[in-house]
């Protein structure tokens, strides 16, 4: 009995003793995450990886008059330079069309070969992209990917900056390849995810990233890509450092949604043409728009642009009660506006005062609908009483997602009799069949 | 041949007892509707309050959806668009392979399941060594009698494969993983060196597996037999009829492939409610395979045990009095 518990114990202590040799190596060696290798994002890439063959293909685009020589260097084992070629000569042909001929006539785009950090980015002439080993004709991951590195082209002509002005540029870019890959990729583009180890892709046909026709406005959604441009990745949200140049894209987005993309782009392509060499700031664009629609937009923009404006519009009260006289009801909506913390202006009344081109919507039982444009706004909350023949159903600020820099959406509406969607319960059952999966798989195990 | 055996008469048993994947199907369905009923809570409210902006289309609006994912934690943060059809499974598969952490509120959900299973273990055990119904009431006591041990046994498999993930995994994945990568040459041979990890890891999920479920059926067939004393009588199993065992492990995993290549296949053509529909018939098959496997993997023990392995436990009806002559 001794000595089968002392074999036990020491067997016992073998196996700890391995396990903890195990931890310890893991850590020594460095503990990486088990999805796919992070890309490298380099936005000044000043070498191209090493490679011991490329196939150099040279192309010329012709993009609304204007040529750009185009040499594709690609593996020689690639099969993506149709793909990268096509998408080059759609989004180059719209990028030129919205904001005059690139800085450079020639560009040079290489399809860097997987190594395991992949080398990506965009420079003045050049982008970087990696495409896949796995990659479908739906997974359109490269395309973005090529997209958001070209889109920054139009933009390279301005003078590198580390101020303001630099995340304006950086914004412009991501505001343009949003706008590029809305475009160029249209109905084909379907939400496409990685698995794996970031391997394996599968598209999800349900989702498409495409906008319906009753809201053509671009896929406001970030793309991985945006904020490491050449690089397909899967993952990842946009970085805490980026969080500047994502609030300019997204002034930006918004600008567009209230002054329309025509207005918008004329004045982007203003901007290129008056400030090559120098440095942009927002002010800048905003004195350009404002001449050309002979007026400034609201001065909301102005500070979102600047990364200075992050609000959060609420309904705080919804009531609608039968009235004082028969058949009538009373409805009272509050609404308020606070600046995020750390952002903003410094105080109340003054996020008020600029919050004057906030629209908010009451929907009632009998169809009717009212819409407010807070113009007198003097104060950061506002009650509104209405009297009405039939009850409210609805109050919601900004519903047409306009002011897409209100930091949370979710707390825009109230809805006094919410019901779930028939779509909404059919993916709910989806996702009861997705639990069932998680459980069997998880208890197979045990 | 044992194996192969052991295997149709597995499928063979459910077959003839189809109501056995009905019920468990309902279950299933039972024990997880409490969370769907719960996040459908919560997405009426978000679908409430944060309308997407065309409420007319036949699918919830992409952007909404990107924006929901965005901000959502805990039950709401599982609800992404991956939930969808055949991308459910494969995303499962992938997160166990990969060991990709998942919200903790997934535990309360899966840990119930397991519960429920640790029931049914017992049930099945008798009712497919007996080979012959046994009414509801007999199926119960089987698995209440050998519910707690089977809890037993699945915390100490959940603690080992924890103990594993947090280990080997880390270290499969992460330095070693690194490093063959690095010296590929392509992304294609980094992937193949990913798969061979794979199937090393999964090796030692598959072992710890087969001990967990032969540890159960030892204590189902010798209903005295405590963890300890089935463990190691499992292990010895194990070791003793390590290619049978492989076998029937890998033929029941053969029968899970091609029913995920099936669905993946058919789902292409499915869509809305019926895609839905698929989606749990899906369920049932796994089921049906899950229960392919207790039945295989209790027949090849009662074949090739000693006699006293699977002693007097197995519920005999009580002979009747002698026949009046």
């Amino acid at each position: 009995m001794y000595y089968s518990r002392t074999l036990r114990s020491r067997r016992i202590e073998r196996a700890l003793a391995c396990l903890a040799g195990i931890v310890l190596l893991t850590h020594a060696l460095g503990a990486h995450e088990s999805e796919q290798p992070a890309a490298t994002a380099q936005t000044n890439p000043t070498r191209i990886p090493a490679f011991s063959e490329l196939v150099e293909h040279q192309d010329v685009v012709n993009a609304d008059g204007h040529r750009i020589d185009v040499r594709l260097l690609v593996g020689p084992s690639s099969s993506a330079s149709d793909r990268i070629r096509t998408t080059a000569q759609a989004s180059l042909e719209r990028l030129v069309a919205w904001f005059g001929p690139l800085p450079s006539p020639r560009l040079t785009i290489v399809d860097a070969p997987w190594s395991g950090r992949a080398s990506c980015g965009s420079s003045p002439g050049l982008v970087v992209v990696s495409s896949r080993w796995l990659q479908p004709e739906q997974d359109f991951s490269l395309e973005r990917a090529l997209i958001a590195g070209l889109a920054r082209q139009p933009f390279s002509s301005f003078a590198a900056d580390d101020s303001t002005g630099g995340a304006f540029v950086e914004g412009l870019g991501r505001f343009a390849a949003v706008r590029a890959i809305n475009d160029t990729l249209a109905v084909r583009h379907l939400l496409s995810v990685r698995h794996f180890g970031g391997f394996v892709p599968y598209q999800i046909r349900a989702i498409a990233l495409a906008r319906q026709r009753s809201d053509p406005r671009p896929f406001v959604h970030q793309f991985d890509e945006l904020a490491l441009p050449g690089c397909a990745t899967a993952k990842g949200r946009i970085a805490a450092s980026d969080e500047r140049v994502h609030e300019t894209t997204i002034a930006l987005l918004s600008l567009e949604r209230s002054i329309g993309w025509p207005a918008l782009q004329q004045a982007i392509a203003t901007l290129v043409e008056r400030f090559r060499g120098r440095t942009p700031q927002p002010s800048d664009l905003m004195a350009i728009v404002a001449e050309q629609r002979g007026g400034a937009p609201a001065p909301i923009f102005a500070r979102a642009l600047s990364g200075r404006m992050s609000i959060d519009g609420a309904i705080a009260a919804f009531t609608s009660e039968p009235g004082d006289t028969r058949g009538s009801f009373r409805t009272i909506v509050r609404a308020r506006f606070e600046p995020v913390a750390g952002a903003g202006a410094p105080d109340g009344q003054a996020v008020a005062t600029r919050a004057s081109a906030v629209p908010l919507t009451i929907r009632f039982a009998d169809g009717e609908t009212v819409s407010e444009w807070l113009d007198d706004v003097q104060r950061a909350d506002v009650t509104l009483e209405y009297d009405s023949p039939s009850p409210a159903v609805e109050a919601s600020i900004d519903r047409d997602a306009t002011l897409l820099f209100d930091r949370d959406r979710a707390n825009n509406t109230r809805v006094r009799s919410p019901r779930l969607p028939l779509t909404a319960v059919r993916r709910l059952l989806n996702w009861l069949v997705w639990l069932q999966d998680l459980a069997l798989t998880g208890t197979a195990l045990v | 041949m044992t194996a192969v055996r052991a295997c149709a008469a597995g499928i063979w048993a459910v077959f003839r007892a189809p109501g056995l994947a009905i019920v468990i199907t309902i279950l299933t369905i039972a024990t997880m509707l409490p969370f769907a009923l719960t996040l459908g809570d919560r997405l009426r409210e978000a679908l409430g309050n944060q309308p997407p902006i065309n409420l007319d289309a036949e699918e919830i609006d992409a952007e909404w959806w990107m924006a929901f994912r965005d901000q959502a934690r805990g039950l709401e943060a599982t609800f992404t668009p991956a939930v969808i059809g055949f991308a459910a499974p494969l995303e499962n598969v992938s997160a166990v392979a990969d060991g990709t952490r998942r919200p903790v509120i997934l535990l309360l959900p899966v840990a119930l399941y397991g519960l429920l299973w640790a029931f049914l273990w017992g049930g099945l055990i008798q009712r497919f060594a007996e080979g012959r119904r046994r009414g509801v009431r007999a199926f119960v006591q089987s698995g209440l009698r050998t519910l707690p041990r089977f809890v037993v046994i699945s915390l100490a498999a959940a603690a080992v494969a924890t103990i594993l993930y947090l280990t080997v995994h880390a270290l499969l994945f992460g330095p070693i993983y690194g490093w063959g990568a690095a010296v590929a040459g392509s992304e294609r041979n980094a992937f193949f060196w990913r798969v061979v990890l794979y199937l090393v890891f999964g090796s030692l999920l598959a072992l710890l597996s087969v001990i967990a479920d032969y540890t159960r059926v030892a204590i189902g067939l010798a209903a005295s037999a405590s963890v300890r004393e089935s463990g190691r009588a499992a292990i010895a199993f194990v070791r003793a009829h390590i290619g049978s065992v492989a076998a029937v492990f890998l033929l029941n995993g053969v029968l899970l492939v091609l029913l995920l290549v099936l669905y993946g296949l058919v789902d292409r053509r499915f869509s809305g409610w019926r895609g839905v529909i698929l989606g749990q018939a899906y369920i049932v098959a796994r089921l049906g395979i899950r229960l392919t496997s207790i039945a295989s993997e209790v027949r090849l023990f009662r074949s090739l045990s000693p006699d006293e392995a699977h002693g007097v436990s197995i519920d005999r009806e009580k002979p009747g009095p002698p026949a009046a002559t």
